[in-house]
C-alpha cells in the first residue's frame, strides 16, 4: 500500500513551497510518459502528500467526471488538475473531500480488480465513481463542483460553449433596443388592478 | 467619533437609511448615520473579473449570505430548527447596504396591497394608501434613476420613466412569445438601472453582472445615488460603527446609541431622534438587544410584537430549455419583463392574494453546469442547457404570521459579542397553494414559448426581501410603529425599512422601502418642534 499522508492547508502550502524550490533548483525527476493519463511525470500536478498512484488516480477521476467527448476536451486537458490544486490552498474541506474520495476509489479498485483506479477501463472507473457518489454524496458534490469550476472558468472552454464573459471592466455586448410595438396587445387590455 | 448635538441619528446606510438621511439633510437637519460596514471599493467587485462566477459561487467574501462571507462587519443569522426547512438569509452590510447586491427590479405595490383586510379579509390594512405614498415613489424614482415604460394596465398610471426600457434580448423575446400565445399580461420591467446617462451616472453597458456589483454606477446602489448628495448636504456618515443598543433616558425616551467604533471602542452617540434602518432582520435584532428598565423585553416591544410577522417573498423558479440559442447571461440581471396576470385576488384559484411572474436573467456556464450530470453525457447535456434556458420565478405574497419571527439566538454572537438574530419561518398553506399555481402557470408560458423541457426547481423561499418585523398600525397593541413610522412606545424613535411593512405584496420591496423612508423623513422634519 502506498504510504498516505494527511493533507492540511498548511502542510500543503509548505510542501508546495518545498517542491517548487527543488524543481527550480533542477532537482525534478527525469521525464517518463505515464500511459494511463498520457502525460509525462513532471506534467502531473504537484500534489504534495500524494504518491504517484494517487496523482494518477486524481487525474483519472477528473477525466471521468468531465471526459473528452463530443468535440470537448477532458478536464485535465485544460489544466483543471492544476486549478483544483490551487483551490486546495484555499479550502481545507476540499482537500478532505478529494482525499476521502481517492482513498475510496483506491480501496475499491484494489479489492475488486487488483489494480489501481487509473489502470481500470473507463466503465470500471465510472462504476466506482457512481458508488462513491452514492456512498458519500456530500464529498462527491464538492469534488464535482471543483472540477466543474476549473473547467468552466477556462477561456478555451468559454470559447467552445459559446460564452463571452463581458466582465464589467470591458465594454458590454450589443443588444437590440426594446421594441415598444410588441406591447400593442397588452396596452389594449382592460385595467387589471383594483381601484381602492 | 461621536458627533456633537446632531438632530437625528440614523442607524444603517442601506436603501432606507440613505434615502431618509438625504431627505432630512435637504431640509436642513443635522444628521449622523452609523453604519457597521464600510464603503465598498468597486475594484473589489467580482463582476470586474472574468471568473466572476467562481468568485461568487465558491462562497467568498462577496457571497449573498453573511454566514458564508463572515466579514468582520457581518453578523451571523441562525435558523431555528423548524422541521427541516432551512432558509438562508441574504443581505449585505456596507454603505449602500444590500443594494450593493440587489438586482434593481423596481416595481411598486398596487393600491389593493394597502387594503388586504378590507378587500380580501386577510392580514391587516396598512394605515396609509397608495395615494399617500405615490409622491414619494415618484421622488424615489427620480433620485435612484429608473428605466422602463409607463402605461402598464396592471398598475395605476405613473409618470414617464426617466430613461427608456433596457433591451430584453432574445431571452426576453422568447418569453414574450409565450405570454402573447397565452394572451396574458406582461410588461417590460421598471428597473433602477439607467439606460441613458442620468444625473451624472453613465448608461448601463449590458454586461449582465449586476448582482456581482456594478462598478460604473448604472445600477442604483445607494452609495452611488443618495449618499454623495446627502454628504454634500452636510450629513455625516460614520462607517465601521456597529450599534450595540439604543439607549433610553430616565423618562423612557431615546437619548442616543451605544456603538463600537472602528477600533472596537464603545462610544455613545447622543441624538434627539433615533431612526433604525437596519433591515427586516437587523432592526428587530437591535431593538431586542436594547433592553432597559423601561423596556426589559427590548425597545418598543411592550406588546411583544418586535420580530414577529417576519415575511419574505416565497419564490418558485421554473426553467425552460429551448432549441434556439438564447442570451440570458447578458443584459442587466434584474427582470427584463414581468407578468401580473395573477396578481389580484381571484378565489377560484384556491388562494387569496397573488404573485408576479418575474423573468430574471441567467448566470454563465459555471452556474448552468451545476444542473448537468457528470460523465459520458456531460457535454451533450451542457450543450442542451447553455445558452438555451429561460426562466420564470413566481414571486408570491407572503401573509403575516406571528409565529414567523426573528428573535435572539441564545448562543451565537457577532465579532463584538452582540447576540445574533435567529429566524423561525414556516411556509403558510395559502402561500404553498400560490407557489403551486405559479409553477404551473410558469410552465404553461415556457411551453407556449417553445421550451422543449421544463424543470421546476421547487426551491421555495426568497430570503432577500426581509419584511414585517416591526409592523405599522394604528393599534398599539398589535403593531410597533404608527403610520409615521414612529414607535408607539417611544415618541422620538422611528423604524424605517422593510420591518415596518404590514403586508408584503407580491412584488419586490425596495421602491416601497425608499418611498416610506422619504415620507418618514418629511414627517420627522414637520414635527421638529417636538424634537427636544
Ligand atoms: C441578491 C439580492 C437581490 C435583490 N434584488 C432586489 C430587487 O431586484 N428589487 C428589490 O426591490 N429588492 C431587491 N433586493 C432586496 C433589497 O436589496 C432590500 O430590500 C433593500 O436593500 C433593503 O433596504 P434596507 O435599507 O432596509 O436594508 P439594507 O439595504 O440591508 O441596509 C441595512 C444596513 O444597516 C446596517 N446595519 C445593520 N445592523 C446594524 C447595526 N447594528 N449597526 C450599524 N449598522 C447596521 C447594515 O450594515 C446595512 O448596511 C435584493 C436583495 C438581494 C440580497
Ligand atoms: S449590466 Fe448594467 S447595471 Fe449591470 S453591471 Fe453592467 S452596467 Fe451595471
Amino acid at each position: 500500500m502506498p504510504t498516505k499522508k494527511k493533507w492540511t492547508r498548511r502542510s500543503f502550502i509548505e510542501s508546495t513551497f518545498v517542491t517548487s524550490v527543488t524543481s527550480r533548483a533542477g532537482l525534478a525527476t527525469v521525464s517518463s510518459v505515464v500511459p494511463a493519463v498520457g502525460r509525462s511525470q513532471e506534467e502531473l500536478p504537484e500534489l504534495p502528500g500524494f504518491d504517484q498512484t494517487q496523482r494518477l488516480d486524481f487525474i483519472s477521476m477528473l477525466d471521468e467526471i468531465i471526459p473528452a467527448a463530443d468535440g470537448m476536451p477532458a478536464a485535465s486537458e485544460v489544466d483543471v488538475d492544476r486549478y483544483v490544486a490551487t483551490l486546495f490552498t484555499q479550502d481545507q474541506g476540499l482537500i478532505e473531500a478529494f482525499e476521502s474520495g481517492l482513498d475510496f476509489l483506491r480501496e475499491k479498485a484494489t479489492e475488486r480488480h487488483g489494480q489501481s483506479f487509473s489502470d481500470l477501463n473507463s466503465d470500471q472507473r465510472i462504476e466506482l465513481l457512481e458508488q462513491l457518489e452514492a456512498t458519500d454524496p456530500a464529498s462527491f458534490r464538492k469534488v464535482r463542483g471543483a472540477v466543474y469550476e476549473g473547467y468552466y472558468t477556462r477561456p478555451q472552454i468559454w470559447h467552445l460553449v459559446g460564452y463571452q464573459p463581458h466582465p464589467t471592466n470591458s465594454e458590454g455586448p450589443v443588444m437590440e433596443p426594446f421594441d415598444e410595438n410588441s406591447l400593442e396587445r397588452v396596452r389594449r387590455l382592460p385595467k387589471l388592478y383594483r381601484d381602492v | 467619533m461621536p458627533v456633537e448635538n446632531p438632530d437625528v441619528v440614523v442607524i444603517g446606510a442601506g436603501a432606507a437609511g440613505a434615502a431618509l438621511t438625504w431627505r432630512l439633510s435637504e431640509h436642513g437637519a443635522k444628521v449622523v448615520c452609523l453604519e457597521q460596514g464600510d464603503w465598498v471599493n468597486p475594484i473589489d467587485y467580482p463582476s470586474q473579473y472574468s471568473d466572476f462566477e467562481a468568485r461568487m459561487l465558491r462562497g467568498g467574501d462577496f457571497s449573498l449570505s453573511p454566514n458564508v462571507r463572515r466579514r468582520p462587519e457581518d453578523y451571523p443569522v441562525s435558523v431555528a430548527n423548524n422541521g427541516g426547512f432551512r432558509p438562508s438569509i441574504s443581505m449585505f452590510n456596507a454603505v449602500g447596504g444590500t443594494t450593493i447586491h440587489w438586482q434593481a427590479h423596481f416595481p411598486r405595490f398596487h393600491p389593493s396591497d394597502f387594503r388586504v383586510k378590507s378587500l380580501d379579509g386577510v392580514a391587516d390594512d396598512w394605515p396609509l394608501t397608495y395615494q399617500d405614498l405615490e409622491p414619494y415613489y415618484n421622488l424615489n424614482d427620480r433620485m435612484m434613476g429608473v428605466s422602463g415604460l409607463h402605461g402598464d394596465p396592471a398598475n395605476p398610471p405613473r409618470i414617464p420613466r426617466a430613461t427608456p426600457p433596457l433591451p430584453v434580448g432574445r431571452y426576453g423575446d422568447t418569453l414574450i412569445r409565450g405570454y402573447e400565445k397565452m394572451g396574458w399580461h406582461w410588461w417590460v420591467a421598471d428597473q433602477a438601472i439607467i439606460s441613458r446617462a442620468y444625473d451624472g451616472r453613465p448608461p448601463c453597458l449590458l454586461h449582465g453582472k449586476c448582482m456581482y456589483g456594478c462598478p460604473i454606477g448604472s445600477k442604483a446602489s445607494t452609495d452611488r445615488t443618495y449618499w454623495p448628495k446627502a454628504l454634500a448636504n452636510g450629513a455625516i456618515l460614520e462607517t465601521w460603527a456597529r450599534s450595540r443598543e439604543v439607549m433610553v433616558d430616565s423618562r423612557g425616551r431615546v437619548r442616543g446609541v451605544l456603538y463600537y467604533d472602528r477600533d472596537g471602542i464603545l462610544q455613545e452617540q447622543p441624538g434627539k431622534i433615533v431612526v433604525v434602518c437596519c433591515n427586516g432582520v437587523g432592526t428587530p435584532r437591535l431593538l431586542l438587544n436594547s433592553k432597559s428598565r423601561y423596556f426589559p423585553d427590548g425597545l418598543a416591544n411592550s406588546n411583544g410584537m418586535v420580530g414577529r410577522n417576519f415575511m419574505v417573498h416565497p419564490t418558485r423558479f421554473v426553467e425552460g430549455i429551448f432549441r434556439e440559442t438564447l442570451d440570458g447571461h447578458i443584459g442587466p440581471f434584474g427582470a427584463p419583463l414581468y407578468s401580473q396576470e395573477f396578481y389580484e385576488t381571484d378565489l377560484s384559484r384556491g388562494f387569496v392574494r397573488g404573485y408576479t411572474m418575474v423573468s430574471g436573467r441567467t448566470y454563465g456556464p459555471l452556474a448552468h453546469s451545476r444542473q448537468v450530470p457528470w460523465g459520458a453525457n456531460h457535454h451533450l447535456e451542457m450543450a442542451r442547457h447553455f445558452p438555451h434556458t429561460a426562466g420564470i420565478a413566481a414571486l408570491c405574497e407572503d401573509l403575516p404570521n406571528e409565529n414567523n419571527r426573528i428573535d435572539l439566538d441564545p448562543d451565537l454572537t457577532d465579532s463584538h459579542g452582540i447576540p445574533a438574530p435567529r429566524v423561525t419561518y414556516t411556509l403558510g398553506d395559502n402561500t404553498t397553494q400560490m407557489l403551486e399555481h405559479g409553477a404551473a402557470r410558469a410552465t404553461e408560458v415556457l411551453k407556449a414559448a417553445g421550451a422543449t423541457e421544463v424543470r421546476d426547481a421547487r426551491g421555495n423561499a426568497n430570503m432577500a426581501h426581509l419584511m414585517g418585523t416591526a409592523r405599522m398600525g394604528i393599534d398599539p397593541r398589535r403593531s410597533v410603529v404608527n403610520p409615521a413610522n414612529q414607535a408607539h412606545d417611544v415618541g422620538n424613535l422611528f423604524i424605517v425599512d422593510g420591518s415596518s411593512f404590514v403586508t408584503s405584496a407580491g412584488v419586490n420591496p425596495t421602491s416601497t422601502i425608499g418611498a416610506l423612508a422619504l415620507r418618514a423623513a418629511d414627517g420627522i422634519w414637520e414635527r421638529r418642534g417636538e424634537w427636544n
